[in-house]
């Protein structure tokens, strides 16, 4: 913006100082070449705007994101167009011939992988056994199972973070044709823990355009809520937070959310809260009183319409079906007892938990090493599931398009 | 036993320094900056309330807001009553709340510290779901410079000698306080004892160490905030003597304001903006930088696109939309600062912002600055003879004039010095460094 009294002003300073007529000269001339240099681009831009090829461009790029929304919507079961249904069946096809990963990890960062095809699941099949020392410092491996396609967010006590697709991870295979492997041995350690730091959890993320929030939850039920815009400078960062109040409390789980999810956290002593993912607080809070010897085993999004399935060591099911899942009115509340005082005494604790539907399937960690995968109809019809000693760990497993 | 070390809290930048085996020590405090003794006063708290300073802080701040996403939502902030035909009704009330917003940045401590006395005075601001008062913002900056201070040393600091403005407020009381609340917050911050030197009497501390005899000494101390004054006699430890000190709250960020007020809002459609007192008051925010993220509310962006569909000087309007909503006005201040400050070695400087769609260029002359900080020079010169004369001395009695600070380098003010007690005796101590050398020399005095 230049007006006459301003160039007035410039001549006043160079009457002042003359030295500073250079200075001023060479300013000027700077600007002015930018200045044509952006007549040249808007004459240009002008060009072909009179000439229609910019609205050509246009057109071919709306048609490009239309082309991407469709795909989109084909994903994640929106509204389809018919002349894309024919496009969706191929890809149902490729996506059912995808592979599950069940993942086995430890503090110390060690993971185990099994490969499994999607189809042809077989109840109360054992899948393989892990080699190793599965209760490392005390405390016992934990189980995840995921698409192999996913990626996996590594997430340590310190707050760290790194990323890695499942399938950069060795894995061993387990097929109704080639049986199951004997023994499965941890594969080389995919991201070493730091000096003073240990594995918290995996967390997959590949739904992470799809969620609003990042909750990240404490072994002692403090909480946190991050909202999912910050992802990309927390991934650039390697950094989420510790997630806790004080020590010696330590990052338990990370999970995706949309503000009407709901949040469930399953204590070892056999508590459960059910929070909505609205309420959740953005500064680390406690959430769930939990007693000293008490701990988080699980902490898990609610879909719609799906279950809570509890395991305890003893392979003891505890089911609550949807609509009795209740909400917590306020935070900070202990939670409700999902199996009687009685059964607590007598040393009955809680391994896992897993958002079901009947159709999907839970993977069951034995004290042996063990892994075997039970469908979650029989488990429900059943109540219980034999244990060879006592159980580890569970995780729900859905396979994709189920 | 801990070591003891100068602070001195700037306005604008602090440093911390040690003075041992008779040198001073300068801790390059921050890494990152250019130069590492001068750290920012600048603090940025990020949503899961880690906090982040200097140079560490300004370049969170840029990854994390600028062209980031924004989310409004309502958040009830209380309850109005009124009256209205023959019975009271109770209202609730909302403000737009930002929930993507990732950090508060937070400049001008120093000022907060001063403006925070008497019952209308500021306490404290709302940082997401937390409150933070003045104490608490200042604890936190001084404990990151003591963690870095002591990681660059290898060794516990109990003891802090902190600086202080002649004056944080003309009122006894007030000025009481804010001593009173740096204090605590030292002492919150993890130092076991906390004491404190007046600014300018600290710089004459460290230029005494290069005198040879006796002299009598004006401090011309002139930082980001505030401008501070001290006639001493110096030479000899034992017979040194404070004559008299003074100060105003006129400095740095003042000058930035009057540059942006007189020469830039124009770029933003002042005078071409007339009967829309909401784009009015924008357009009279800018200068006030802290508060302009505040704006980005969905109303002032449907007043404004509204503005510019009706044709009201739209590529103008467009430029102080992008300001507000791309969260440009710590860059913009910057550049504001940047070209002042080369208009103390030149006679020239451009202040240029292309950041957002925005195409904003501004040469700027030595001449015009001068004319646009004219009122200030003057309120300048009267408190510097004003302390002249309570020292009872005659300007031909000063043997030196020491002038420190970053506001010190503006030639106008060289100019008025040299006229007043003669070109000859005003010398430049150290710019940024002199204060906290001083506060170090003090500091080892116990």
């Amino acid at each position: 913006m230049i007006t006459p009294d301003k160039i007035e002003e410039w001549i006043q300073e160079v009457a002042e100082r003359p030295d500073s007529a250079a200075s001023i000269l060479r300013l000027i001339a700077n600007r002015l070449g930018e200045l044509a240099s952006r007549n040249e681009e808007l004459l240009e831009e002008n060009i072909l705007l009179r000439s229609g090829k910019r609205v050509e461009e246009y057109e071919s790029r709306i048609a490009h994101l239309e082309y991407q929304l469709d795909l989109l919507k084909r994903h994640f079961g929106g509204e389809l167009p018919e002349a894309a249904a024919a496009a969706l069946e191929d890809a149902q096809l490729a996506t059912s011939q995808a592979t599950i990963s069940v993942l086995g990890y430890d503090i110390h960062g060690r993971v185990y992988r099994l490969e499994l095809p999607s189809e042809d699941l077989v109840s109360e099949s054992a899948l393989g056994r892990l080699d190793g020392e599965l209760i490392p410092d005390g405390v016992p491996a934990r189980l995840l199972a995921a698409p192999s396609l996913e990626e996996l967010l590594f997430i340590f006590t310190s707050g760290r973070i790194a990323a890695r697709p499942v399938s950069s991870i060795p894995f061993y295979g387990s097929s109704p044709d080639r049986g199951a492997p004997e023994e499965v041995p941890a594969a080389p350690i995919p991201v070493e823990p730091r000096l003073g730091e240990m594995l918290a959890c995996l967390a997959p993320v590949s739904r992470l355009p799809l969620a609003q929030f990042f909750v990240q939850i404490s072994r002692k039920g403090c909480l946190k809520k991050i909202n999912a815009a910050m992802a990309q400078s927390i991934l650039a960062n390697h950094y989420i937070g510790t997630g806790i109040k004080s020590a010696p409390d330590q990052t338990f789980e990370l999970a995706l959310c949309g503000n009407a999810d709901r949040l469930a956290l399953v204590s070892r002593e056999g508590y459960l809260l059910c929070l909505s993912a609205k309420d959740l607080p953005f500064a680390v809070e406690e959430v769930m009183r939990l007693g000293n010897s008490d701990h988080l085993v699980a902490a898990l999004v609610l879909p719609p319409r799906a279950s809570l399935l509890i395991m305890t060591q003893i392979g003891k099911v505890i089911h609550r079906a949807d609509e009795s899942l209740e909400i917590a009115p306020s935070l900070r509340s202990k939670g409700q007892p999902v199996f009687s005082p009685s059964r607590r005494e007598q040393g009955v604790r809680v391994v896992g938990a897993a958002a079901v539907n009947e159709d999907d399937w839970g993977v069951a960690l034995h004290r042996d090493g063990q892994l075997s995968l039970h469908a979650v109809k029989d488990l429900f019809g059943s109540g219980a599931l034999d244990v060879h000693g006592e159980l580890l760990a569970f995780a729900g497993l859905r396979a994709p398009l189920s | 036993m801990g070591l003891r070390v100068g602070l001195d809290f700037g306005t604008s930048n602090s440093g911390v320094a040690l003075y041992r085996d008779d040198q001073v020590q300068l801790l390059p405090i921050d890494a990152d900056s250019v130069l590492p003794e001068v750290v920012k006063s600048i603090l940025y708290i990020t949503r899961d309330y880690q906090h982040y300073i200097g140079q560490q802080a300004v370049q969170l701040y840029y990854r994390h807001n600028v062209g980031r996403l924004r989310r409004y939502v309502p958040k009830k902030a209380g309850e109005i009553e009124y009256r209205g035909a023959d019975m009271y009704y109770v209202r609730d009330v909302y403000v737009y709340v930002d929930e993507l917003q990732p950090g508060r940045l937070l400049q001008y401590l120093k000022t907060a510290l001063r403006r925070a006395g008497g019952p209308a005075g500021y306490a404290g601001t709302q940082v997401f779901e937390r409150y933070y008062y003045v104490a608490d913002l200042l604890q936190l900056f001084l404990a990151a410079l003591k963690r870095r201070a002591e990681a660059l040393l290898g060794e516990e600091i109990t003891a802090v000698t902190l600086g202080r403005p002649v004056k944080f407020s003309d009122q006894p009381e007030l000025d009481r306080q804010a001593e009173e609340t740096l204090r605590q917050a030292a002492l919150q911050a993890g130092f076991a004892d906390a004491s404190f030197e007046l600014e300018p009497v600290a710089a004459a501390l460290y230029y005494e160490k290069s005198l040879h005899q006796p002299q009598n000494a004006l401090i011309f101390d002139f930082g980001g905030g505030t401008l501070d004054l001290a006639v001493l006699r110096l030479g000899d430890p034992r017979q040194r003597q404070i004559y008299a000190s003074g100060g105003v709250s006129v400095a740095g960020s003042d000058f930035d304001r009057a540059i942006i007020q007189k020469r830039l809002l124009p770029h933003f459609g002042l005078g071409r903006v007339i009967q829309q007192p909401e784009l009015l008051e924008l357009l009279h925010t800018i200068p006030d930088w802290i508060a302009l993220p505040e704006l980005s509310t969905p109303q002032n962006r449907y007043h404004l696109e509204q503005a510019i569909q009706a044709g009201v000087a739209p590529a103008r309007l467009r430029t102080l939309q992008s300001l507000i909503f791309n969260d440009l006005a710590f860059s913009f201040y910057n550049q504001v600062e940047a070209a002042k400050m080369l208009l103390s070695s030149q006679g020239a400087a451009v202040i240029e912002l292309k950041e957002g769609g925005i195409d904003l260029w501004e040469l700027y002359t030595r001449l015009q600055f001068e004319q646009d900080i004219q009122e200030h020079q003057e309120a300048i010169e009267q408190v510097l003879l004003d302390t002249l004369a309570a020292s009872g001395l005659r300007p031909g009695q000063i043997d030196a004039v020491v002038k420190t600070g970053g506001s010190s380098n503006i030639p106008a003010f060289t100019r008025m010095l040299g006229r007043i007690f003669g070109a000859q005796k005003v010398v430049a101590s150290n710019t940024f460094s002199s204060v906290v050398a001083g506060l170090a020399i003090k500091a080892s005095q116990g």
